[in-house]
Parts: C-alpha cells; sequence; structure tokens
C-alpha cells in the first residue's frame, strides 16, 4: 500500500467513524424513540393522542398535538411539550425527567368543576416500567414543569354569562416545590375590560402553601400575602391583599359626575376552601365631591364593607355608609344576585347629622329584580316622625324604569299596587301598629335634575277617590329645601284615627289641598273639607262636651266640616276648626306649641232644646227663664292636649244666671259640674 | 396643739361660709319660707322623721308629714337633700296637694337651673288636673303645712300661681 493511499484512507476514517456512529445512534435512537412512544403512552393511558414526536439528544423529546384525556381531572391539549431528560443509571436504567415545557395548554370546563389541579403537580411520584429494558424507572418528583401560555376557560366562574379566558406562564420547580405563576387574564372577557397582569409566588412547607402575589389591574396594583393550609388535602385560604391609594378621576364610569378629588384604596380579605372562596373587601374614600348637573354633591367619610362569593355568586354589601353634603349620613346594606339580572334586597338609611341620636330617620328597603332597564319588586318607606310615631309605606308590585330610555334625562315612571300607609307608635324602643290605610294603586313620575328631585306627578288612588301631588325636594350643606303641593279628592275615610296635634276619630268624604314646604323650619298647610263626616273621641269637644253636661255633642255626625291649618314645628295652628251638622255649629281656632300645649277659642250654637237634655242646664235655663231657641257660647280651652282646662268667656245664660245666683250657689254649681267631669274622667 | 386649733378655727370659718353660700342660694331662689334656721327647729325636724316611721299614720298624713321634711330641707338650705326629698315626694302613690306643691318647687330649682327638659317633664305633672270655669276666674285651692306655713294655689285656665304665705312663690303658665 502506497503512502498516498494510506493517507487516504487515513483521512476519511474519523468519517467513516463517525458516520458508523451516527449510523447505530440514528438506529438507536429509533430504537429508543419508539421505547419512548410506546412509553409516554403507557404513561398517559388509553386517552392519549399524538401528532408527531421527534427526540433530539440536543433539545430532548419534543410532542406535538397532543391531546390527553382526564389528565389532572380535565381534558388538557397542548400545541408542544418538550421534554429534557437525562439517563441517571445505565443498569438498572433509570431515566430522569429535568424539565417539561408545554406551550399553549389548555383545559377545557375548569370552571365547572374548579378543581385545584396544581395540588396534583406537586404530590407527582416517581414510575415504574417493568417492560421496558427489564424495569426502567422514570423519576418524575425532580422534574420543572413549565407551562407557556397556558389557557384557563372562566367562563361561568363569575357568572353564567360571562366569557372570560385565564392566559397564564408558570413555573413549578417539583424539587424545591416551589413554583412562580406570571399570568393575565385576558380583556375578552365580559367580566374584565381591561387585562388583569398578576403573579404569584407559592412555597410548600409541610402541608401548607405559602401564597405572595401581586395583581395589577386598570391603574390598581394589589400585593397581598397569605396561606393556602392543608393545601394537599382540603385546602383553605386566609389571604390578605391591600392597594395603593387611588385617584377617582382614574374611574371612566365616574366621568359623567366628574369627581373633584378623592383617593379610593382597598383591603381585602380572601377566605374558604378553594371552590368555594370568599373575597371580603373593605374600601375607604376621605372625602370627593360630585357634579351632578350645576350642583356639587360632597361625600364625606366613605367606607364600604362588601362581600361576594364566588360558588353561589351573591354579592353582598355589610355596610356603605357616607355623610352626604355634611348634612346627612346615608348607610346602605344588603345583597344583590347575578350580576347580569340582579336581584336586589337593599336598605338604605338616612339620618340628620345636626341629631345627636344615633336612630335614622329615614329607611328606604327595597326587594326586587332588575331586568331589561326595569325594576320590579317591592319598596318599603319608613319616616320617624314627631312624638314617638313611625310611618312606613309599603308598595307593593313596584315597577320603576326610565321613562325616555334612550335620553340623558334621569326621568323615572314609577308605578305600583296594593299601597299599605302604617302608623306605628315607639314606646320603650317597641313599635306598635296604631292604624293602616290602604290604597289601590301608585304612579309617580319623578325627575332628578342635580340634586333636586322633582316628584313631577303623582296619583294615589284609594277610598273611592284620589290623592295627587307635586313637588321638589332640594337638599344641600347650606340649606334644606322642599314643597310639596297635595290635593285630596273625596276620600271616603272610615274611622280614621287622627294623633296629631290632638287625638280624634273621623270618617266622611274628605277632599281639599295640603302643601308642605320647608319654611319655618317645616311647615304643612291647608284647607280640608268634608261632607257625611263624623268625629268623635275629639278631645277639646268632648271637654266642651263634658262641661255642657252634653254627652250627645261627643259625636258629630252629618256635618259639613272646614280646616284650615298651618302646621310647622315650632308652633301648629288650626286657623280654622268649623263644622256646622244638624244640631250644633262650632267656629274655632286652635294653636299647639311643640309640647303640645294647646291653646284654643272655641264658639258654639247650639239649640236649647238640646241643652235641656242635661239636667244641670235645664234646670240653669228655667232659673235664667232663657226663651231663645239658639244659645251662643264662646269657650276658651287651654293645657295639655290629654288634659284641658276650660273657661267660659261669653255666654248671655251664664250672665243672666249671674245676676241672678248668689255667689254661694254659683260655687256650688261650678263645684258640682267639675264633680260630674271629674267622676266621668275616673 | 397651735396647729390644730387653727385647723380647727380655719375648718368653722368653711363651713360658716358654705352654710352661707347655701343660705344665698336659696334666697337666690326666692322661697319666702318664714324664717331662718332655729335651735328648735332640728328638734322639730326629729320628731317629723320619728313620726313618719310610724305605721299607724294614713297616707295623707304620711304625704303632709314629709312634705314638712321637705319645707325643713328648704328652710335650712339644704337644697341637695330638700330636691332628693321632692323627688321622693312625687313618686308616691298618693297624689294630693302636696304632690302638686312638690312639682312647683321642682320647676322653681329647674327653672333656677335653667334645666328646660325637666321644666317642660314637670309641667305636665303640674297642668294634670282638667277642671271648668263657668262663673270663677279661677279656682282657688288653701293648704297650710305641718310646719304653719300657707300656701294659696290659682289655677287658671291657661296658668297656675302658687303663693306662700301671700307672697308669689312661682308662675307658671303656657
Amino acid at each position: 500500500m502506497t503512502r498516498g493511499i494510506r493517507d487516504f484512507f487515513l483521512f476519511f476514517l474519523p468519517f467513516v467513524i463517525c458516520f458508523t456512529c451516527l449510523f447505530f445512534l440514528s438506529q438507536f435512537s429509533r430504537i429508543v424513540s419508539a421505547k419512548v412512544t410506546s412509553l409516554i403512552t403507557e404513561m398517559a393511558g388509553p386517552d392519549f393522542s399524538l401528532g408527531r414526536l421527534s427526540i433530539s439528544s440536543v433539545s430532548g423529546i419534543r410532542l406535538e398535538r397532543v391531546k390527553v384525556h382526564n389528565a389532572f381531572g380535565f381534558d388538557l391539549s397542548a400545541d408542544a411539550v418538550t421534554i429534557k431528560y437525562s439517563w441517571q443509571h445505565l443498569w438498572p436504567v433509570k431515566l430522569a425527567i429535568k424539565n417539561v415545557v408545554m406551550e399553549e395548554v389548555k383545559i377545557d370546563k375548569w370552571a365547572e368543576t374548579r378543581r385545584f389541579f396544581l395540588k396534583d403537580i406537586f404530590s407527582l411520584d416517581n414510575k415504574r416500567f417493568d417492560q421496558f429494558w427489564g424495569g426502567l424507572e422514570v423519576v418524575l418528583n425532580e422534574a420543572a414543569f413549565c407551562f407557556e401560555n397556558f389557557h384557563v376557560d372562566i367562563s361561568s366562574l363569575f357568572d353564567r354569562q360571562s366569557s372570560g379566558e385565564l392566559t397564564i406562564d408558570f413555573c413549578l420547580d417539583g424539587r424545591g416545590q416551589k413554583f412562580s405563576l406570571d399570568g393575565k387574564i385576558s380583556p375578552d372577557s365580559s367580566l374584565l375590560a381591561t387585562p388583569c397582569h398578576f403573579s404569584v409566588h407559592l412555597d410548600l412547607v409541610g402541608k401548607d402553601l405559602l401564597v405572595d402575589a401581586s395583581v395589577d389591574y386598570t391603574e390598581h396594583h394589589f400585593s397581598g400575602s397569605g396561606i393556602i393550609s392543608d393545601f394537599l388535602g382540603q385546602p383553605q385560604a386566609d389571604i390578605k391583599f391591600h392597594s395603593q391609594p387611588i385617584s377617582l378621576d382614574y374611574y371612566k364610569w365616574l366621568k359623567t359626575v366628574k369627581t373633584k378629588g378623592g383617593q379610593v384604596s382597598f383591603l381585602g380579605h380572601l377566605t374558604g376552601p378553594l371552590n368555594d372562596l370568599n373575597v371580603k373587601m373593605e374600601f375607604i374614600i376621605p372625602s370627593t365631591e360630585l357634579t351632578l348637573e350645576k350642583d356639587i354633591l360632597g361625600l364625606d367619610h366613605i367606607y364600604g364593607l362588601i362581600n361576594y362569593r364566588f360558588r353561589n355568586k351573591v354579592f353582598s354589601i355589610e355596610q356603605i355608609k357616607a355623610d352626604v353634603d355634611n348634612n346627612f349620613a346615608v348607610n346602605v346594606s344588603g345583597k344583590v344576585e347575578d350580576r347580569f339580572s340582579p336581584k336586589f334586597e337593599l336598605r338604605c338609611q338616612m339620618r340628620y347629622l345636626e341629631q345627636s341620636s344615633k336612630q335614622y330617620d329615614w329607611a328606604i328597603e327595597f326587594q326586587g329584580q332588575s331586568s331589561e332597564n326595569r325594576l320590579a319588586g317591592s319598596a318599603q318607606l319608613i319616616w320617624l316622625g314627631a312624638e314617638s310615631r313611625q310611618y312606613v309605606c309599603l308598595l307593593r308590585d313596584l315597577g320603576i324604569q326610565k321613562k325616555y330610555p334612550l335620553s340623558a334625562k334621569n326621568v323615572f315612571v314609577v308605578t305600583a299596587k296594593g299601597l299599605e300607609f302604617i302608623e306605628k307608635g315607639i314606646r320603650d324602643n317597641k313599635e306598635f301598629p296604631l292604624q293602616k290605610l290602604f290604597f289601590d294603586q301608585l304612579a309617580l313620575d319623578v325627575n332628578f335634575l342635580g340634586k333636586r328631585t322633582l316628584i313631577e306627578q303623582l296619583t294615589i288612588d284609594g277610598y273611592g277617590g284620589r290623592v295627587s301631588a307635586q313637588g321638589n325636594f332640594y337638599f344641600n350643606e347650606k340649606k334644606r329645601e322642599y314643597m310639596m303641593d297635595i290635593n285630596l279628592n273625596k276620600i271616603d275615610f272610615k274611622d280614621i284615627e287622627v294623633f296629631y296635634p290632638v287625638y280624634a276619630n273621623v270618617s266622611g268624604i274628605i277632599s281639599g289641598e295640603v302643601s308642605a314646604s320647608h319654611n319655618k323650619g317645616g311647615q304643612v298647610k291647608g284647607v280640608l273639607r268634608a261632607e257625611q263626616f263624623q268625629l268623635t273621641h275629639f278631645n277639646p269637644l268632648d271637654k266642651i262636651a263634658d262641661f255642657l253636661g252634653l254627652s250627645t255633642m261627643k259625636e258629630i255626625t252629618n256635618a259639613q266640616i272646614v280646616v284650615d291649618f298651618d302646621l310647622s314645628d315650632q308652633k301648629n295652628i288650626i286657623k280654622l276648626f268649623d263644622f256646622d251638622s244638624e244640631n250644633l255649629q262650632m267656629r274655632s281656632h286652635f294653636n299647639v306649641s311643640k309640647g303640645r300645649w294647646l291653646e284654643g277659642v272655641v264658639a258654639l250654637s247650639m239649640p236649647r232644646v238640646m241643652l235641656a237634655e242635661s239636667k244641670i242646664f235645664k234646670r240653669l235655663m228655667a232659673i235664667a227663664r232663657e226663651r231663645e231657641e239658639k244659645l251662643d257660647f264662646l269657650v276658651r280651652v287651654s293645657g295639655y292636649a290629654d288634659s284641658l282646662r276650660t273657661e267660659l268667656i261669653e255666654s248671655t245664660l251664664r250672665d243672666t244666671l249671674k245676676e241672678r245666683l248668689s255667689i254661694k250657689i254659683q260655687k256650688y254649681i261650678e263645684e258640682k259640674i267639675n264633680k260630674a267631669m271629674e267622676s266621668q274622667r275616673n | 396643739m397651735k396647729t390644730m386649733r387653727i385647723l380647727v378655727v380655719f375648718l368653722m370659718i368653711l363651713c360658716h361660709k358654705m352654710e352661707r353660700a347655701a343660705y344665698l342660694f336659696a334666697n337666690d331662689l326666692q322661697i319666702p319660707l318664714k324664717s331662718s334656721p332655729q335651735i328648735d327647729d332640728s328638734f322639730q325636724f326629729l320628731d317629723l322623721r320619728n313620726k313618719l316611721q310610724e305605721s299607724r299614720f294614713k297616707p295623707e298624713e304620711r304625704n303632709k308629714t314629709h312634705f314638712a321634711i321637705v319645707e325643713y330641707y328648704l328652710k335650712t338650705n339644704d337644697l341637695t337633700d330638700a330636691q332628693m326629698a321632692l323627688d321622693q315626694h312625687i313618686q308616691s302613690d298618693l297624689v294630693d296637694i302636696t304632690t302638686l306643691l312638690a312639682n312647683v318647687y321642682l320647676y322653681k330649682i329647674a327653672n333656677y337651673r335653667q334645666d328646660q327638659p325637666k321644666m317642660d317633664l314637670l309641667k305636665k305633672g303640674i297642668f294634670d288636673n282638667k277642671f271648668v270655669l263657668l262663673f270663677e276666674k279661677f279656682q282657688q285651692i288653701h293648704f297650710t303645712s305641718l310646719l304653719g306655713n300657707k300656701y294659696e294655689i290659682r289655677h287658671f285656665v291657661d296658668r297656675i300661681e302658687v303663693l306662700l304665705n301671700g307672697d308669689v312663690l312661682e308662675k307658671i303658665g303656657s
């Protein structure tokens, strides 16, 4: 062999060896590939399908278009899975999985079960396959699992109509049992308008998982930490989080009310089992101003405590309170179920800040559901009145909707059927009903114009007649204005008890006009007329009847009555309380002060025949030789409403008697009448 | 010893000043009771207290005796005890003329202290009685207490006037 041929062979020998090695390596890879494929198929079970598999000594095993049925309890698919491994022992063969990277992973119907599958990854055990090379052990618990673009369908996680998708990247280090998770909730969700980015660091310590997380949503940055106890068993979350204060200007939905100043900060607490989480959120806004049309609405000390339970989707408002216009305190509580067709159970209470009492002056309770821009349900309005009285208005079959749905105007139409007005007394913090009034239906057009509430038209039908009203309310820090004109048209009341300013029992067909306004710190005035009027237990009249000794006078029937009154917080004036019945005519006026001290003058005209029913008067008229068919008396009544004193100011009969009787007899008569009255009282 | 003597003298002066202050306070109330405290009154007071213990007393007599004790406290310028005794007096089951007078005294004290809520409450108790004035301008009631003080109560339709030993004690009205 010549030197040239030898050099030629020596030059090509390494190539030949390499090609031979590569040939054997490719043959070995083919065998290994076939073995690994059958191994993976064996590991994954019968519900495993694979598009393509390639094995590279550099990049490891790459699986494409992988689908696994019932992996960790779900149907799982991945565009690609790259597995990096190493041989730990050649005999017995031990394959250690170092790294598994899954790309574009999707799991279906997670939201239905909400199974927290990460704990399955944490608890992966090594596996042994005896059919491979006389027994192959696959080491899984040292592997790192990474998921890139892991898509989780979270439809119906919050409510049935949401269509959100959670996209997360995360890596799990099985050796240290720690993993970090970075992801976002995609903005196509109907739940979120903008993406929500989050970063979570988890650390498994014993049975518990320590959580350290941060969430960025719009301008909010939440950070929190906590623990998921007994993570591998019955996991229970206890994670607290908070936000940095954020300006209200960032909230687009508040743009229409042009907030001026104000920052909000949140404090949250996530608790409960992972498949039934409950989040309790507190928020605080120290002070802000809203612009409603041209009015400024000042809100101070806004505090909210709300609760959301993921499983039953109930949003409960434990408390939202604020001081409005430095004038009154508002407190809202209740719950809302179902975000898209919400069911409400809300209670709104209002208290004037100037009052030291913690008792609320007004309360509105609403129960109902919202659908197609209409609120339907029932409501209860409660008002604490003077003299330990509470007035309640129950509205059944209540409907509230916008009058012009396409307009920006806040005009609403309110309808209700089956109205009930209840007057209650309060004694020793206990309520007891005094009387109830039932009306058939209500129709109201109400317009909210800035801070002014305009009652454009209110009609209440019942008792064969109609009550109609118009008015407006305007509450501000400096002024509290209201004005209401009420018209009563032939309301046929039966046995209505009037408690204020003086007790009386009335029946009759009542018509009239009443107006209420803020003048004099609250004033109600008006004129009422009644036909077929019946009046009983009217204390001033009872008093006069006792004085005259005529019990028949205590019950006025078939009278025509006119009442003209002007009632305010400070002083109540009944300018006219006149009635004409068959036998009796009365003209009177009364003043009632704040402590229910009554001062009144009553002019009575009654037939002599009627007076003769009283034995004393019969005798007195005989002494005075009274021949007039009708006798007139002018009487003054004074004192507290339940213990009135009476003085006869003018009477021809009395003057005649004074001339004809001795002082001793006069005193005797007076004593006799008073004793008679005292015996009636007892 | 000298220090003790100075201390005793100081306490005596202090007691005298306090007594004087209390007396002036009672005078501010303008209660025209007959005289300033006498030594005999103490025995009278003890006698009244002893009588009050006697079970054979009728309720009316007990009320009168208790009212006399009230008067004694007022007379000795002991307003704290007087107020306590007056409060106790109006709680009595028996309502008579002394109840009205006790209410009037309490009203006068409340008026002096400008305690409007209490005045309003007491006014309701004072104007509790109903009556009719047919020929007269007012109803007149006389009462002489066990200490010899003469009261005259005039019930007008809109006010009440109480005279004590001929002087106006209090006028209460609308």
